[in-house]
């Protein structure tokens, strides 16, 4: 039966983290093609550093942030359907940038429709 | 983007990342920016021959480089895009040494100061917090080399590429000020920090009682024909820190206000001078003229949008970012370059030719352009150059084996003066009448003037100088009729008999004894300065 220790486990997380932004990069480039240019790894970089000035340090929240700015460009966090959300300190940073997530999908939803200028700055 | 895929992309995300695992290490690394701090003259072409080469070591070995090197052996985060942009700006502004850069909170170094290639590297402590909205920097700047009779107050701007910046205006004798650190939670940007040469414009009464106070961007803050209004009619312009009076607001067609200074002070000074080089002749058709046109130092812009300066009158034309205006800036330029630099250079104003014609005409320098690099950008129109689009184009000129003057005519098309409008902002009415007083400036607009005299007595047989005068007009475009002419140029030549000089009678032939060559003869003038023309002088007249 195969144990995992907790040095095997710190272990493994060195090592991810050691390969993140080649993973995150793979990421971007297999879901976001249209995104990928030369310039990606160093975008992403970008993203990821500024995502830390949110706070947001776990992986899953980092990409999240990155995938928004791939999408809705790298200041996107200065939007006010964005900043208001990434600011809240009522709520812990992975669960700000979740919502954010979820603003991002609504506001998909909603455009071309007359409900987008009605909830354009509705967090 | 649909909201389905957005769905998709979160449900791999949630699959392939989880929330276990942090990126302490990219927190924990330190940032470093770069800062490049610079005076708006833009690097002129000859300084940018010996970099204007393929071979990217040359350029390197050319200009010392302390800042790039020190932020490529620094140990913390690298990225390549402020990198790259240092580099291009070292080609589009002149870097400054000496600014002291304090107060950013979390540097390693409390104060940062800029080195030989005007760079600095601003490196923080790992996990810096630079999420506040706003982060005032203290600036010290190093003492300026006053130029005589030019104002000596300045403006900071601290800026990244292709955003406006924040700004502060150093009165006379300061050396501090404070301004907002521009996208502090950005480490990606270079950081730009111009110190430029500024002013101050009042419009004030005839007794002296300021009415107004012109504030905000004084290359945008426009006076004249088309955008004045009634309220500042016969308002006086000044520039309050040399106490220096440019002209007064007059009405034109009834409903557009624009400046108008005649320049007869300058007059007086063109008609003393010059006895030694031109015939009495042209003499008499150059106080004919200033009494026309106006002095050197004249500048209007009440007549039309766009500034009309110095003896001629020259002007940007409609639908043009040339006209003989670009081509007598373009002599000086050429022919003046300390005079240019201390009434044009320096405030960030340059000039683009390709070529000189062999023979004088209102058009002599070929594709002349003239363009000012601004301290950040961009600008709401007129002024829409972009720095971010320029440092582009410059970057990626400079990865080619372009020529000198190709980079340098990058640079001016990346900023160059859209329309003719861009020529009657406060700032440039003042810097046109300012020039029109400096005697390389006024030598500059007699020669120019004595060139077309030539062109325009060479159709005439045997003219006298009545006829040689209303030639030369006609040749400006004027559009005056004969007898007005008569009355203008008569009450010129009167005030320079009554200032003790001899001139013969209009209506004697004109007789051009005494007139130096190189103030006859475009050719002449360009062989005599080592300047080549297209076709080439031939070889007896070339100056080796």
């Amino acid at each position: 039966m195969l144990r995992v220790t907790q040095a095997a486990l710190a272990a493994w997380r060195e090592h991810l983290h050691g390969t993140y932004p080649a993973r995150l990069v793979a990421f971007l480039r297999q879901n976001l093609p249209e995104h990928d240019s030369e310039d990606l790894p160093e975008r992403s970089a970008e993203a990821s550093w500024r995502a830390g000035v949110w706070d947001l340090v776990d992986e899953q929240s980092v990409t999240t942030y990155v995938v928004l700015a791939t999408i809705h460009g790298p200041r996107f966090d200065e939007q006010p359907w964005a900043r208001e959300l990434l600011a809240d300190p009522r709520l812990a940073p992975p669960e700000r940038i979740r919502r954010v997530y979820e603003v991002a999908v609504r506001r998909a939803t909603v455009a071309g429709t007359p409900l987008a200028a009605k909830e354009r700055h509705d967090p | 983007m649909t909201p389905e895929r957005l769905r998709a992309i979160q449900d791999a995300l949630v699959r392939e990342f989880t929330t276990d695992c942090t990126l302490q290490s990219c927190q924990s690394t330190q940032r470093a920016d770069l800062v490049y701090s610079h005076v708006p003259a833009a690097v002129d072409a000859t300084g940018l021959a010996p970099l204007a080469q393929s071979d990217v070591d040359a350029r390197v070995d050319a200009w010392v480089w302390p800042t790039p090197t020190a932020y490529e052996q620094g140990a913390h985060q690298h990225a390549t895009a402020p990198y790259r942009d240092f580099i291009a700006a070292r080609f589009v502004w002149q870097e400054l040494a000496g600014v002291r850069i304090a107060g950013l909170p979390h540097t390693v170094t409390p104060t940062a100061v800029t080195a030989a290639d005007g760079g600095a590297v601003l490196v923080f402590q790992p996990n810096t917090d630079l999420a506040a909205q706003t982060i005032p920097v203290t600036i010290t700047l190093p003492q300026q080399l006053a130029v005589a009779g030019y104002p000596s107050v300045r403006r900071v701007c601290l800026s990244v590429p292709g955003q406006p910046g924040n700004h502060a205006d150093l009165a006379d004798g300061v050396a501090e000020c404070s301004v907002a650190y521009p996208s502090p939670r950005d480490r990606a940007p270079l950081r730009l920090l111009s110190v430029m040469p500024w002013f101050q414009f009042e419009l004030r009464d005839g007794d002296g009682t300021v009415t107004e106070r012109i504030t905000g961007d004084l290359w945008r803050e426009r006076i004249g024909f088309g955008t004045t209004l009634v309220a500042r009619w016969r308002k006086w312009l000044w520039e309050t820190t040399t106490n220096t009076r440019i002209g007064q607001i007059l009405r034109y067609g009834g409903t557009h206000y624009g400046i108008q200074h005649l320049g007869e002070d300058g007059a007086t000074t063109v008609r003393a001078n010059y006895a030694d080089t031109l015939s009495a002749s042209r003499r008499l058709v150059i106080a004919g003229v200033l009494g026309v046109e106006g002095g050197p130092n004249a500048v209007a812009s009440h007549d039309g949008p766009k500034l009309s300066w110095g003896m001629n009158q020259w002007i940007t034309p409609p639908d043009s970012t040339t006209g003989e205006f670009a081509q007598i800036v373009a002599y000086i330029y050429d022919f003046f370059p300390a005079a240019f630099d201390r009434c044009f250079g320096r405030y960030g104003i340059g000039v683009t030719f390709t070529g000189r014609a062999r023979t004088w005409s209102a058009a002599a320098y070929r594709n002349v352009g003239l363009f000012r690099v601004p301290c950040c950008g961009p600008g709401a129109a007129p002024h829409s150059t972009d720095v971010r689009v320029a440092l582009d184009e410059l970057r990626r000129a400079l990865g080619t084996p372009a020529a000198a003057t190709q980079l340098h005519a990058t640079l001016a098309r990346g900023f160059r003066l859209l329309t003719r409008t861009d020529t009657i902002s406060c700032a440039m009415i003042y810097l046109f009448f300012k020039a029109g007083s400096e005697p390389d400036i006024q030598r500059a607009q007699v020669e120019w003037t004595s060139f077309r005299i030539s062109a325009a007595i060479a159709r005439l047989q045997a003219p006298t100088h009545d006829a040689a005068l209303g030639a030369f007009l006609r040749s400006l475009g004027s559009n005056i009729d004969d007898a007005t002419r008569l009355q203008k140029a008569t009450a010129s030549i009167n005030a320079g008999r009554a200032e003790g000089h001899s001139y013969p009678a209009l209506n004697a032939r004109f007789n051009d004894a005494g007139t130096a060559a190189a103030w006859r003869d475009w050719a002449t003038r360009c062989d005599e300065a080592g300047k080549e023309t297209v076709p080439a002088a031939p070889p007896a007249q070339r100056r080796t």
